[in-house]
């Protein structure tokens, strides 16, 4: 199922799909690993409601939700974890 | 030096993975880090000297310390510093630091400066880090994978002190990084003795050791890059560019990297940010820290005040009495010494210990990575204003000194937040401010002295975020910009940098009391002793401080403070803020001090010293960054007129609470 990041909750993780938005947030998102196929655990929400901080390639991110919500993810991704981004 | 400098050698990689660190190694300096992204600012230039090989003689080597970036395409202006180094300065070789606990991460930076042909080698850093985790990294695949040399590092270790301290806290260090920065050191001056040769006839003879195929000559052709790296990111859109990038970086880490079983600093940080960031505790906790910071510097803070005090007023002040008396130095001088430098500069180091103690608590946030987690809690009511949360940092950098913060909005990604930022952070109160409030609420407040303290800062901070939101409606209109930041793992700080960093900060403002306020002090002694025609007199109200200071002072009537003394305070307070203590300290005596403030008036004062202009130091620096005399003059006019209201209206409902009787 198709969502964007926003929505997902915390403690969760899903699959980016692709990523929407403006150029600027398009490419700083993706030069700091945000790409297609990876998987991204959603940590937690900040106690005021945002930003949102998420754990990508084995460090943590924190992002707003009005940029997540450019994010496209499927979340299916909680078991297929992707060897390189996702460490147990 | 630097010019005499036969080889450079640039440090590059993503922020906060320890350059640093490293550079501070490398050249034997001491250059601020900290476990945050973003310390980095400038481009910072050392050196070292190697023997030049087969002879003795020296060369030196330039190393330039860079501003982290994650990428070539730069967003904000520290970034474009770094960029524009690396591309347009040739160096002679690139250190890439990465970061060995982030590998995917960091070697996309690696990834691209490979394209731009300059020799390099890679410093892998923090194996302390990775090693205990368990987890093994085969360096020579990896490096033969990646065409780039590799060598192991931890750059914190080895210094001899720090080394013994972080054993007994049980902290392992890396055994394959032993001996690593020397190895490091040894393998740049090999790159560097020998690419020098490629340029001459046989460029092939000499294969770089250790390298699988020697470094072709091509590489070295500097300016050959790929030239759609460099322009902005607006114009480019690289998608499939950057998850071919990404996907062959999977590739490489899965074929070089097992990872270990354990996780320390993952698991860790989460343990710490369960407590730090939790949804309910995360921000009374926050308060409660500013608050016991507060408490401390006072009662902690207090007692060394006091013995400091007593030195300078008593010990030192009698001496120098007896000692004059006895030799027959004349009136003037003796009036100079005691009631003009002993006070003026014995007022400042007096808060000396308040200082100390802040700058223990600014660092430790600092060198934790508390700091992040603070721009993180509260990036929510930076959204509401328009402002990036990443603005907090500079604020509060802004309690220890608005100069190095007003520079920290460098790293703002956003041209008008950089802007509003600027002008919003001389209303955090800065370590200069400290001795004044010390100095009012030790005498009207000292029952509430961590509440006075901290309603001083919180309203600093409310006025800031207050004028952030004018500024971003008005004159800095324009959209808010992504909020993206890294919040690192928590690592406990390297005790010799972190003692090394307060005592650097309080030996500053030592240091101050033995310069600018000396000479401020004299300056204030004489202007308030002497007449226009420069000859001594009797009532310093007849003085020229005292005609200039009384046509002023009406002013300053409808606050409260309207005596000359304290309006004087004021100005020389732009020299410096902790001018105003020693203005006040030569000026009144204690009596006269205590009858013309009351409390109301003490809190409006300070309310005003918090608020109005930066000082001279905090101004050229805004006037730098802004690169406009009309804005700076504009935020310095702003901040004095919000001062003037803001002490106004505390004046006047302070005046309203007395009458009623409320307390
Ligand atoms: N455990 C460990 N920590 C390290 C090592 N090297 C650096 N650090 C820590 O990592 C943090 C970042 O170090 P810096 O040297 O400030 O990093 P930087 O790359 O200069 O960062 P920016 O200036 O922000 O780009 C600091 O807290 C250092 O103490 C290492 O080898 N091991
Ligand atoms: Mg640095």
């Amino acid at each position: 199922m198709a969502s964007t990041l926003n929505q997902i909750k915390p403690g969760c993780s899903c699959k980016v799909v692709n990523i929407g938005g403006n150029n600027i947030l398009k490419n700083r998102l993706l030069c700091m690993g945000v790409t297609p196929g990876t998987v991204v655990e959603v940590v937690k929400v900040a106690p005021l409601g945002d930003p949102m901080e998420l754990k990508i390639r084995n460090y943590n991110l924190s992002i707003r939700k009005k940029e997540a919500s450019s994010i496209f993810v499927e979340d299916n991704a909680a078991n297929t974890k992707n060897s390189g981004s996702e460490v147990i | 030096m630097a010019d005499l400098a036969k080889y450079t050698i640039a440090l590059a990689g993503n922020p906060n993975s320890g350059k640093t660190t490293l550079f501070n190694r490398l050249t034997k300096s001491n250059q601020k880090v900290g476990n945050w992204p973003g310390v980095t600012i400038e481009k910072k230039v050392g050196n070292y000297t190697k023997t030049k090989p087969g002879t003795e003689d020296k060369e030196i080597v330039n190393v330039v310390d860079l501003p982290g970036i994650y990428s070539l395409t730069p967003y904000s202006e520290e970034e474009i510093i770094a960029r524009n180094y690396i591309v347009d300065e040739n160096p002679d070789l690139v250190i890439n630091i990465i970061d060995a606990s982030n590998l995917e991460r960091n070697l996309y930076l690696t990834f691209q400066l490979k394209k731009l042909g300059c020799p390099m080698i890679i410093a892998l850093n923090m194996m302390d880090e990775v090693e205990q985790n368990g987890t093994k990294i085969d360096f020579d695949k990896m490096s033969e994978m990646l065409g780039v040399p590799i060598i192991p590092i931890s750059a914190i270790e080895g210094k001899s002190f720090s080394a013994k301290v972080a054993k007994l806290m049980g902290y392992k260090s890396s055994k394959i990084a032993e001996g690593g920065i020397e190895r490091l050191i040894g393998k740049a001056n090999d790159i560097l003795d020998h690419s020098f040769k490629y340029f001459g006839d046989n460029p092939e003879a000499i294969p770089a050791s250790g390298q699988k195929e020697p470094i072709s000559s091509e590489s070295f052709e500097k300016k050959k890059f790929d030239p759609s790296l460099l322009k902005h990111a607006d114009n480019i859109d690289y998608d499939e560019h950057s998850a071919e990038i990404y996907s062959e970086i999977e590739k490489i880490v899965s074929a070089t990297v097992r990872e270990g079983e354990k996780q320390v600093q993952h698991d860790r940080t989460k343990k710490i940010d369960g407590i730090l960031t939790n949804k309910w505790l995360g921000i009374p906790i926050f308060l409660v820290v500013m608050f016991v910071v507060f408490q401390l510097s006072f009662t902690v803070g207090g007692i060394f005040t006091d013995l400091i005090d007593v030195f300078f007023n008593e010990t030192l002040a009698g001496f120098v009495e007896e000692w004059f008396t006895a030799a027959g130095t004349s009136d003037w001088m003796t009036d100079l010494v005691i009631n003009g430098i002993i006070a003026g500069v014995g007022g400042v180091l007096t808060f000396v210990p308040q200082i100390f103690i802040l700058f223990v608590f600014l660092t430790l946030m600092e060198d934790t990575g508390y700091m992040s987690r603070v721009a993180f809690l509260l990036d929510r009511i930076f959204t509401k204003i328009g402002l990036s949360g990443k603005s907090f940092i500079p604020l509060i950098l802004g309690f220890g000194c608005s100069v190095p913060a007003v520079m920290a909005a460098r790293t703002l990604d956003n041209e008008m937040d950089r802007k509003t930022t600027i002008f919003i952070t001389p209303f955090m109160s800065c370590g200069a401010r400290l001795p004044i409030y010390a100095m009012f609420v030790g005498v009207f407040f000292s029952a509430y002295y961590g509440l006075t303290m901290l309603f001083l800062y919180v309203l600093g901070i409310l006025v800031a975020i207050g004028s952030a939101w004018l500024l971003k409606k008005t004159i800095f209109k324009g959209p808010s910009s992504p909020f993206i930041m890294e919040l690192p793992p928590y690592r406990f700080p390297d005790l010799y940098t972190y003692a090394k960093h307060i005592w650097e900060k309080t030996r500053g403002f030592v240091i101050r009391a033995g310069t600018i306020i000396f000479l401020a002090s004299v300056l204030i002694w004489f202007l308030q002793g002497y007449d226009f025609s420069f000859s001594a007199v009797e009532d310093s109200a007849e003085s020229i401080l005292g005609i200039v200071g009384t046509a002023i002072a009406p002013i300053f009537e409808p606050l409260g403070f309207g005596d000359w003394r304290a309006a004087m305070s004021l100005f020389t307070g732009f020299i410096a803020k902790e001018a105003v203590v020693s203005t006040i300290e030569i000026l009144y005596t204690p009596e006269d001090f205590e009858m013309l403030f009351t409390p109301v008036v003490a809190l409006a004062f300070m309310v005003f010293t918090l608020l109005y202009l930066p000082c001279l130091a905090a101004f050229a620096t805004i006037k730098r960054e802004l690169n406009s005399w009309k804005l700076s003059i504009l935020a310095a006019a702003y901040q004095t007129a919000i001062a003037y209201i803001a002490a106004f209206i505390v004046y006047r409902i302070g005046l309203l609470v007395v009458e009623s009787g409320i307390l």
